[in-house]
């Protein structure tokens, strides 16, 4: 049988990228200043995992007028949320396995 | 991260990484706690502007102010939404079956009967404004548990 491990998904398993989809799976849409400042990212350094992520098919990313101001808002797509919970369920079972001490007799 | 390195190091990693998702997503959650209140409000003001349209002001000019006022609020309050940094999960689809809930009950269930039977009763419309705006308070409520 294989390790679990094996099933998490590359694209979210970057730090940044998965607390990003972290973020995006329990939201209708968030502005990017927001999520870099929760991330604690640098705006080029969110610009790229959202392009990755984007290129994934995982994340929508439009443009807004507010007023004078534009705003970036992120959105997670169905096909990037069920990747998140498939990849949090895989992480929650290697979490809960437990430790050899703990299976012997 | 998640580690690959043994099975220690991976059941530790993993949960710091589930950690930081829940860290992450409870400040967003806080973040977006926000739409609660917008929506308790927009009930508030939708009491206040039918007990104005219907019982106050009724007739003639006042009642067109009273109207575009309504559309002013909504507007300014649609302005003031848009620049928030969070909209919460599921957030536009209570807004808006709260809001076609609270018109149908105005346009087509309680609003014609309440002109029927109460006329222009302040306290009358004070109680069917407060009926009427039960979807708000209600899409609020179900906004504050998610």
């Amino acid at each position: 049988m294989s390790h679990p491990r094996h099933e998490l998904d590359p694209v979210i398993h970057s730090p940044a990228r998965f607390s990003i989809m972290a973020l995006l799976s329990s939201v209708e849409r968030a502005d990017f200043r927001f999520v870099r400042d929760t991330v604690q990212v640098s705006d080029s350094g969110l610009s790229q995992h959202l392009t990755t992520l984007d290129k994934a098919g995982y994340i929508e990313i439009r443009k807004g007028q507010a007023g004078r101001r534009t705003t970036t808002w992120l959105t997670a797509t169905a096909a990037g949320k069920a990747a998140f919970t498939a990849h949090l369920e895989t992480l929650n079972r290697i979490a809960a396995t437990p430790a050899p001490e703990e299976t012997r007799p | 991260m998640y580690s690959m390195g043994t099975e220690e190091d991976g059941r530790v990693s993993a949960r710091a990484v589930l950690d930081e998702a829940a860290r992450v997503r409870e400040q967003a959650r806080r973040s977006g706690r926000w739409h609660s209140g917008f929506l308790a409000a927009f009930g508030a003001v939708a009491i206040a502007w039918i007990v104005l349209l219907e019982s106050v002001w009724p007739h003639g000019a006042a009642r067109a102010y009273v109207t575009a006022g309504g559309v002013l609020v909504v507007g300014a309050a649609n302005w003031w939404a848009e620049r928030r940094q969070v909209l919460p999960a599921g957030a536009s689809r209570r807004l808006a079956v709260a809001g076609v809930a609270w018109f149908a009950l105005y346009l087509v269930a309680i609003g014609p009967v309440a002109r029927w039977k109460l006329e222009e009763s302040l306290p009358g419309w004070t109680a069917a404004a407060t009926v009427m705006a039960l979807p708000f308070f209600i899409a609020a409520w179900a906004g504050r548990r998610a």
